[in-house]
């Protein structure tokens, strides 16, 4: 019963956009063949892309697990999310900035991509060896394996995380909206379409009827996949290094490398700017930062009740399966209801907004691999007798707890950057994300620039947060 | 209530000393809400149907105000009685349900350390050494964009400007998805020319000091963005929506708009002893709504970009 209820309010939490614009929906002509057109242009940049961040991000992962052990091992981390939070402007100026000539088209938008998720991809893959082949690799240590010998063994063994990763990847590629438009020169994707239809056109309905197919689409994809049961194989890393290749920890500095040097440029404008003008943006800052710690709160609690529904066949493909609608609707749908919130009225519906955007990510991401792994654990479990809520509180929350904290810390980490939905629900300047998007249109990139590094850093701090409070209730569980 | 965009509303925009300047004119208290683009504005307009928060509407631009469906949800205007500065005619000014606020002549803005001769004509373009040189806008998602193109269309008529842009192609660094990105690329000195307005390096003046900055002046009629204000139907307070209307015309609020916007007043007088009367009078581009914008838009969809 509770299992039950849980479910269905996230479904009606992630679907909400879609029933509060409901109203909106009516048939229209649908033009088949620019459709086409577009998803022919999305599909090829998202496939190549997800399989090249794959590359880099294995490549990644064994720079990562060379640093096993060491504390040099947290920055290392902390640089694998950075390119992800920064807005699409400023990384690919950067990079233009650094690389030349740049490739433009489709080699472009699949170096862009695979930079930006490069990091994120290799924090994956390095869960994935730590938690799966502990064993193997002290076996592979005593039989004298080689690395290749060994890396070739794993990565057959990690086939299905690998498609889980692929899946994660093409989603948030297919719904990738500046990147082709800046560096691919492409004719159309279907989130140009989106934006033209919202935007341009005026044409709600369509916008809504092309998001429901591209929904549609991954749900598809998702048939094709059938989840394999892990064993996790926790507690000591350390042999884990025999993976490690030291080298490629190098890897995943480029892309922060390629940012700062690219932002290094009017540094010095942007800090005369920003000491010159008479505006006080430390109340901005503030409210970035209690709207990013709120959400991550408010994501512990969603994380919290979505591991408690284990073992749900629905509602773990449609966790997979869900794609949001575009951002601008998803604000504009929150705009129409009330909550009778009073003063908080907005910031409620902030982290709503937030949470139908990164809760399925970030139950791509990981919680569904973490999940899986436990599988073994839950059925002997089950099998003894144990209520489900018994195996939750004793078995699966204990080890999926510190989990939860780190995802719903990148939750925080992204909510603080966001300037899309607050924009259209504040109606005001309120976030320094939105005060720095402001400049941007104002002829003032250099402070924005400037002010973006802080603002990265804030959204570092708050991560950090909830990874210290992960290792200490790690400390607890063990 | 006014429903506007970001740039207008916020700490560098012209809102908050409008607000200002407008409660101590006429006692009135009002407030600015930023919707976003200028392009969302309408869909919230529209998505609050019958119950509209907003009396004003501040923002649309010269294509928004041609929908038939948009005019009616604005109420008509009276006949304006202000002087409207030369360079712009009365029948851009003042529309049946809109009344303009600022404009300004479209433009290459370029930097005289890299370009010592700039193109004089669009032929010009193509024609001389820019190689990847160019960022334009992408029309399907910005209004600057959107107006490029139409102004080519246009002038060219649709085969020929398929020809012209497809030749412009190889001049292009990129074609962004908004004027903010394509103006930080050009910025970032990514490339030596950007379409902008003609008033951009108004902002490098004044803010930086850095006259390198111009604008190309050419031998041909300018296309132009003009941006609108209207009156909602559904407007409960509509008199003191018309003392705004009325008052973002006062050659006090018109100088406010003219210094936070980096756009042209409308009222004549305003520009005098300003950086702005540096600039050049060009002729303006009048734009005649015989395409479609999807007509417009499969002028650029057949040039694979």
């Amino acid at each position: 019963m509770v299992k039950s209820v849980i479910v269905f309010a996230i479904t009606f939490l992630l679907l909400s956009p879609y029933f509060i614009l409901i109203g909106e929906l009516q048939f229209v002509e649908f033009n088949w063949i620019e459709f086409s057109e577009a998803f022919k242009n999305t599909l090829v940049q998202s496939l190549l892309s997800a399989v090249m961040s794959i590359v880099f991000g294995i490549i990644g992962a064994l720079g990562l697990c060379s640093l096993q052990g060491s504390k040099k091992l947290k920055y290392y981390e902390l640089a694998c999310l950075i390119p992800s939070f920064l807005p699409t402007l400023f990384f690919v100026t950067a990079l233009l900035q650094v690389v030349h000539p740049f490739p433009f088209g489709l080699t472009g938008i699949i170096l862009v991509h695979a930079l930006t998720y490069l990091g994120l991809t290799a924090l994956f893959y390095q869960v994935l060896f730590q938690t799966k082949f502990q064993k193997l690799s002290e076996l592979a240590l005593i039989e004298g394996a080689k690395r290749t010998q060994f890396l070739m063994a794993t990565l057959k063994n990690i086939k299905a995380e690998t498609v889980m990763i692929f899946l994660f990847l093409i989603v948030q590629f297919f719904t990738s909206f500046s990147v082709p438009l800046l560096v691919g020169h492409q004719d159309l994707t279907i989130e140009t379409l989106i934006f033209d239809k919202i935007r341009t056109s005026g044409n709600l309905s369509l916008a809504i009827w092309i998001s429901f197919i591209e929904s549609i689409f991954i749900l598809l994809l998702l048939l094709f996949y059938r989840a394999q049961r892990s064993v996790s194989i926790p507690n000591s890393y350390e042999h884990i290094r025999l993976l490690g290749l030291s080298g490629a920890k190098y890897l995943i500095l480029i892309p922060v490398v390629l940012y700062f040097v690219g932002t290094l440029w009017g540094t010095g404008v942007g800090l005369r700017q920003l000491t010159s003008g008479d505006f006080n943006f430390i109340p901005l800052l503030i409210k970035s930062i209690s709207l990013s710690l709120f959400t991550g709160v408010f994501l512990i609690l969603a994380l919290c009740l979505i591991t408690y529904t284990y073992r749900n066949r629905f509602f773990d493909k449609f966790l997979l399966s869900f794609i949001p609608l575009s951002t601008i609707l998803i604000a504009l749908s929150m705009v129409l209801v009330n909550f009778n919130f009073g003063f908080f009225e907005k910031d409620v519906k902030f982290v709503l907004c937030m949470t139908i955007l990164f809760l399925p990510v970030l139950y791509r991401y990981k919680l569904k691999s973490e999940l899986s792994s436990l599988e073994q654990q839950i059925e002997v479990a089950s099998l003894m007798g144990s209520t489900r809520f018994l195996t939750f509180r004793r078995i699966v929350l204990p080890q999926i707890f510190p989990v939860i904290l780190s995802l719903s810390g990148l939750g925080a980490f992204w909510a603080i950057g966001d300037f899309a939905i607050s924009q259209v629900l504040y109606g005001q300047e309120v976030t320094l994300a939105l005060f720095i998007q402001n400049l941007v249109g104002s002829y003032r990139l250099e402070l924005a620039n400037v002010l973006m590094c802080l603002l990265l850093f804030t959204g570092l701090i708050i991560y950090s947060m909830f990874r210290v409070t992960k290792q200490r209730s790690s400390h607890v569980g063990s | 209530m006014i429903y506007t965009y970001s740039s207008f509303v916020n700490s560098w925009g012209a809102g908050p000393e409008l607000k200002k300047l407008f409660q101590k004119n006429t006692g009135h208290d009002l407030e600015f809400v930023d919707v976003g683009e200028a392009g969302v504005i309408l869909q919230r307009v529209r998505l609050e149907g019958d119950s509209p928060k907003a009396d004003v509407v501040l923002g649309l631009d010269q294509v928004q105000i041609l929908d038939s469906d948009t005019q009616s949800l604005f109420e008509m205007l009276p006949r304006l009685n202000v002087n409207i500065d030369q360079s712009i005619e009365i029948s851009f000014v003042q529309k049946e349900h809109f009344v303009a606020f600022n404009w300004a002549p479209m433009s290459f803005i370029y930097r005289t350390t890299e370009i010592q001769n700039p193109p004089q004509t669009l032929e010009d373009l193509v024609s001389q050494g820019f190689n990847s040189k160019i960022v334009l806008m992408d029309p399907r998602t910005s209004a600057p964009g959107f107006i490029f193109l139409n102004w080519i269309v246009q002038r060219m008529g649709k085969e020929p400007a398929i020809e012209f842009l497809k030749a412009l192609k190889k001049k292009v660094f990129t074609v962004s998805p908004s004027w903010s990105s394509a103006y930080g690329l050009f910025k970032k000195k990514q490339a030596d020319l950007v379409f902008s307005y003609l008033t951009s390096p108004v902002y490098h003046w004044i803010e930086e000091k850095d006259e390198i900055y111009q604008p190309v002046y050419l031998k041909e009629k300018h296309p132009v963005h003009i941006e609108y204000a209207g009156i909602l139907n559904t407007s409960t307070q509509k008199e003191k929506a018309q003392a705004f209307l009325d008052f973002l015309l006062d050659p006090d609020a018109q100088k406010i708009i003219m210094q936070k916007n980096y756009m042209l007043p409308v009222t004549a007088g305003v520009t005098k002893g300003s950086e702005f009367e540096k600039l050049k009078k060009v002729d303006v581009f009048e734009e005649k709504p015989s395409l479609s914008r999807e007509e417009v838009l499969n002028v650029w969809k057949s040039v694979k970009w």
